[in-house]
């Protein structure tokens, strides 16, 4: 019998094909097409055949059209709000001949209304994408972290399993709770205090809005310094106390039963071998689609901020300061939301290794 | 939990509706030598705003 028929064998008792199918959809909806490019078998083939996974020119051109599309759509924002930027300029300096202040002063409050309204609606996009993103990292997590649990109890490691699967399990769903309902609004308000600081002469909600900020990032680091060390000791942990139980396991067969022992050792251990393959075939497909799934919020969210940097930067010397200040912070709020959303990727994707690396010898 | 997701945003939104409405009329304001006096009244009402969710947790505590 050869590997390839076990491997397909076992890995169909394993994978449900319709949870795979329904992994794929989500992250296909979101990165529009581009995760289709790996699925399940695809992974299995370059596995059996050794081959490289990444090398793809069809990944490549996407991912490059993707970025050039958001960097079109951005340059339009970028010039909309430097056409306002320039108006208010003028405004300013007519002012004077105008006359009247309190007329100049209502037209550029108008102004700056445009440019916050503009920003908001860019702002929503990105967010409502990162809140999907968000979601469908944990939904292919809490997919994909029990089909990896019952792989490695079927190995024999079944104290890493029991120990394992609600540390893991819970502390995906609780991250996912935490960045929903805390952190990405916390994200949000504090856009919206920095955009409103932009308004009034006086600074009145700058520091508020750079504190929510602060706190916001500095929170998802903290949630997943704690939660990487927690699983990654644990599991280390767990792991020597089950390889000692199945080499236990393996030395008795292969010592105590006589003449077939050893052959029943084999199997079993060619058995536990094909296990980790499927487990590092089902971990490797998790890992992509969590990293497709970041990726392209991710690209979005970038090319915004850089390009409202680049407005601010050149908007500064037309009009106010104030005004290129809260643009400028704007785009260092989309950066923050760009690296918690990487922080929790991150989280997710050291996770599903530490569950892969465990077990087995 | 919804609530105090939605209780964020409302109070964003207040933040957001009180600065402009006392902006606009900052610049309604004829100039005259209470000006001072009515912009040190407006920052106090934007505090007031803005401490608001603390004395609502801090009453929740309380009782």
């Amino acid at each position: 019998m050869d590997y390839e028929k076990i491997l397909e064998e076992q890995m169909n008792n394993v994978i449900d094909p319709d949870q795979a199918a329904d992994i794929t959809n989500k992250a296909s909806e979101i990165t529009g097409g581009l995760s289709d490019i790996f699925s399940l078998d695809k992974i299995v083939k370059a596995t059996l055949e050794g081959e490289s996974i990444f090398d793809n020119q069809e990944m490549i051109d996407s991912l490059k059209s993707l970025a050039v599309y958001e960097i079109r759509a951005a340059l339009v924002l970028g010039i909309e709000i430097l056409v306002i930027c320039i108006i208010i300029g003028l405004l300013k300096n007519l002012s004077s001949s105008l006359g009247k202040k309190s007329m100049s002063d209502i037209s550029l409050l108008v102004c700056t209304m445009i440019i916050i309204g503009i920003s908001i609606n860019s702002f929503r996009l990105a967010y409502n994408l990162c809140l999907d993103s968000v979601s469908t990292m944990v939904s292919t997590m809490e997919i994909i972290a029990p089909i990896l649990f019952g792989i490695l109890i079927s190995t024999g490691s079944i104290a890493s399993g029991t120990i394992m699967s609600p540390v893991v399990i819970g502390s995906v769903t609780g991250t996912g709770i935490i960045l929903k309902k805390f952190i990405l609004p916390a994200m949000f308000a504090a856009t919206i205090l920095a955009l409103i600081n932009c308004l009034t002469e006086k600074d009145y909600v700058n520091k508020l809005s750079k504190l929510l900020r602060n706190a916001a990032v500095a929170v998802t680091g903290l949630l997943m310094a704690i939660l990487s060390g927690i699983v990654s000791v644990q599991g280390l942990i767990t792991d020597a106390s089950d390889g000692l139980l199945i080499n236990t396991a393996k030395y008795s067969l292969s010592t105590f039963i006589p003449i077939v022992g050893g052959f029943t050792a084999d199997t079993a251990e060619l058995f536990i071998k094909c296990m980790n393959t499927i487990k590092s075939i089902v971990g490797v497909f998790g890992m992509i689609v969590i990293i497709l799934v970041i990726i392209v919020p991710l690209i979005k969210v970038l090319v915004i901020s850089l390009i409202y940097k680049i407005t601010a930067a050149v908007a500064e010397p037309i009009c106010d300061s104030k005004i290129s200040d809260g643009i400028n912070d704007m785009g260092s709020c989309l950066i923050s939301l760009g690296a918690i959303m990487f922080f929790a990727a991150l989280l997710f994707i050291i996770f599903i290794s530490a569950i892969v690396s465990m077990g087995g010898e | 939990m919804r609530k105090l997701t939605d209780g964020l945003l409302t109070w964003v939104k207040d933040i957001f509706l009180i600065i402009i409405s006392l902006s606009f009329f900052q610049i309604l304001l004829p100039e005259s030598s209470m000006e001072k006096y009515l912009k040190f009244i407006f920052s106090i009402i934007i505090m007031a705003v803005i401490i608001q969710p603390v004395i609502c947790i801090m009453g929740h505590i309380g009782t």
